[in-house]
Parts: C-alpha cells; sequence; structure tokens
C-alpha cells in the first residue's frame, strides 16, 4: 500500500494543479516531500502541505468541517487504504445522506478517497455496484470531473445489465 | 426524466429511485433543472432518503449560486422546453440538433429537392403489375367432344386482366387430345381459380381444367 501513497500524493498534486515537488519513502515507508528547500514528513502533512497552493477550495469552509475533513483523510489513510473492501459498506451506508463526503462540496477527503477506491470500483462486479449504490453514485459522480480522474479510465456503472435481473428498478 | 409529477407521493417516489445512483438531476453538477425541481419540492419526508441528501444539498447553495448554475442541460428535456443554444457551443449535449441553424436550412433543402426529385422520377416509371403466365390443361369428356368448338367457347371468356394466347391440342390417348391453352394474367385483377371455373362452366365439352404450368412474369 504504501507504494500507492506516493502515486495518491502525486495525482492528488495534479488535481490541485501544484508542483509535486520531490517525493520519496523514508524511514519505515513514511512518504517525504520536500520542495523549495521546505520538507514535509507524512502523508497527510504533505497534503496539507499543497492545500494553500491551490486555487481550489477543497479545505473546508467552518472549523467543524475541518476537523471533519481531517478525520475522513485519516480514516482514508488507516482503514480505507489498507482493506478498501472491508469499508465499502459503511462508507455506501454513510453516503445515503450525502452528496460529498464533507459538507455539501468538493474537498481533498472526496479526491483522496477517489484515487483511494479507484482500484477497487474498477474491479467490482455490476451486481456489487448495485450493492453499494450510494457510494457507486457519489463515484461516478467524481469521476465526471476530467481534472479528478486524470489518466484513469471512466468505471462503467450501466446498469442495464442488471434490468434483466431485477426490472422493477431500471 | 423517469419520474412523473413530484408533487404527487408517487412522483416522489420515483424521483427518490432516480436519485438513487445519480448526485443530480441532470448531468453530474447543478443545473437549473435541480433548482426548478427543488423548488417545487417544499419539504421531504425523511423515508426518502435519496431525495433529502439531493434536497439538502441543493438547499446548501446561496440564491446567488443558484442563479449560476447552468442551464437545464439535459437532452430529453431540451427537446420540449425551448433553449437556445446557439451560443454554447462547447455544452455538448445537443445530440441530434445541428449546431449551425444556416447549415441545417441548406440541408433541409437539398434534402427536400432530392424527396421531389425521386417522386417525380417515380411517378414518371409505370408501377411494375405482378402478371404470371399460365398453362391450362383443358380436358374433354371422350373423343367426341368437338375440341373446335370447345376452343372456341374457352376463348369467349372475357375477364379484366386476362389476356388468351396461343393454343394447341395434345393427344393424350385413345384418340382423345386435351387442349393446351396459353394465357397471361394479372394477379390483382384475375385470380386463377376463378378462371378455372369459368372454364369448367362449359360443362357440355370439359371435363377439368388442371395448371399445367405458372410462371410469374
Amino acid at each position: 500500500m504504501s507504494s500507492n501513497y506516493l502515486s495518491h500524493l502525486n495525482q492528488v498534486a495534479t488535481f490541485m494543479k501544484v508542483p509535486p515537488g520531490k517525493l520519496t519513502l523514508g524511514i519505515n515507508n513514511v512518504p517525504m516531500h520536500s520542495h523549495e528547500g521546505k520538507t514535509h514528513r507524512g502523508f497527510l502533512n504533505i497534503l496539507y502541505s499543497y492545500l494553500p497552493h491551490s486555487t481550489k477550495n477543497l479545505a473546508g469552509e467552518t472549523s467543524e468541517e475541518k476537523a471533519e475533513l481531517y478525520q475522513w483523510l485519516e480514516y482514508s489513510l488507516i482503514y480505507v487504504s489498507q482493506s478498501p473492501l472491508h469499508y465499502l459498506s459503511e462508507i455506501n451506508e454513510f453516503l445515503t445522506t450525502r452528496t460529498y463526503f464533507v459538507a455539501q462540496t468538493l474537498t481533498i477527503a472526496d479526491v483522496l478517497l477517489y484515487y483511494i477506491l479507484y482500484n477497487v470500483m474498477e474491479n467490482l462486479t455490476y451486481l456489487e455496484k448495485e450493492k453499494y449504490i450510494n457510494l457507486s453514485r457519489w463515484f461516478d459522480n467524481m469521476q465526471q470531473n476530467p481534472e479528478l480522474r486524470q489518466k484513469n479510465k471512466l468505471v462503467d456503472f450501466n446498469t442495464n445489465y442488471l434490468a434483466a435481473i431485477s426490472p422493477a428498478r431500471h | 426524466m423517469t419520474f412523473g409529477d413530484v408533487k404527487t407521493a408517487e412522483g416522489l417516489k420515483h424521483l427518490n429511485l432516480f436519485l438513487e445512483d445519480k448526485s443530480y438531476l441532470s448531468g453530474f453538477v447543478p443545473c437549473q433543472f435541480d433548482v426548478e425541481i427543488f423548488e417545487a419540492i417544499p419539504k421531504v419526508n425523511a423515508n426518502l432518503v435519496n431525495v433529502l441528501r439531493w434536497h439538502n444539498h441543493i438547499k446548501s447553495f446561496s440564491a446567488e449560486e443558484k442563479k449560476n448554475f447552468p442551464p437545464d442541460t439535459n437532452p430529453i428535456r431540451a427537446g420540449r422546453v425551448v433553449i437556445d443554444d446557439s451560443d454554447d457551443d462547447d455544452e455538448d449535449v445537443d445530440l441530434f440538433a445541428s449546431d449551425d441553424e444556416e447549415e441545417d436550412a441548406t440541408a433541409a433543402k437539398i434534402r427536400e429537392d432530392r424527396v421531389k426529385a425521386y417522386s417525380e422520377k417515380k411517378q414518371k416509371k409505370p408501377a411494375l403489375i405482378a402478371k404470371s403466365s399460365i398453362v391450362l390443361d383443358v380436358k374433354p369428356w371422350d373423343d367426341e367432344t368437338d375440341m373446335k368448338e370447345m376452343e372456341k367457347n374457352v376463348r369467349t371468356i372475357v375477364m379484366d386482366g386476362l389476356v388468351f394466347g396461343a393454343s394447341k391440342l395434345v393427344p393424350v390417348g385413345y384418340g382423345i387430345n386435351k387442349l393446351q391453352v396459353m394465357c397471361v394474367v394479372e394477379d390483382e385483377k384475375c385470380s386463377v381459380d376463378a378462371l378455372i371455373e369459368e372454364i369448367e362452366k362449359f360443362e357440355d365439352f370439359v371435363q377439368s381444367v388442371d395448371i399445367a404450368a405458372f410462371n410469374k412474369i
């Protein structure tokens, strides 16, 4: 997983249009970042060092939103990125009442989770996508942004296939 | 749009299903259509969880932000509501309409001309009439039947679309001949069965009539 950290950071930096700087893995696979003489250690520190340089407002408005955001980032890193499959149903349930993870706008939490979940979502079957319908809806909405998607492929959420199984719903 | 009137409970239920896998009503960013429907729904029951989520989300935008949403981009609705798309060509939703009105008009004119020319051409050419060439075997009762009289009788039959051709007598055996007569019928005007019945009406001469050959022309 730790090798993915760097690619996630790279993708996030590209999305925010900030220079990713020099990213390396330090002791205990902790990502290190150095840019213009400053060094940041640890994934979230690096992430937060990007935020002020971006023109996009991804950090949340109120302090409550900021706190929530930080919790989501920790959650994504500590739990979701380790074994994404185990957390799909939890995330799905959370998204039942939400369009985005924090507040009502796109934040860095959405961005990071998109990159973390991409590999998983790509390999889900249609039935599983249907099972995690709220997650699928969120993911589908995320991936429509070409800046966010970057080189990733569009994950197909076509439900025609499912019409044969449960015609009433599609 | 797969939901009906959102003011009814049934419509809301469909909207709930619709929003299950979509974040916005049309496309992937909020648009005026979202606002329109949002304003039609004053309050959402908590059991319609998808509508509630969407409703809360749209509610979070200020009036100013709502005003700046892009116009309704749904191609399905675009057919119903007149939208002037001519100045925002970059919005790639106008799937079937041409983006240049003038070009459209000339294209329509060319098409019209072609249709006209084609129909004129078609009118000049006579419609193809389906015809059949038939050889009938007319069999007499016995060798004493007057074949000449029989042939004369057969040829008296007049039907619309029927033309008799050559005929000849073919020996069958024991001095008995049968009359083979060629005729051409127009399929639409004259039926072969009716013709055979007509011939069989000359009971004094004709025992039976068979179709020896039948070819579509």
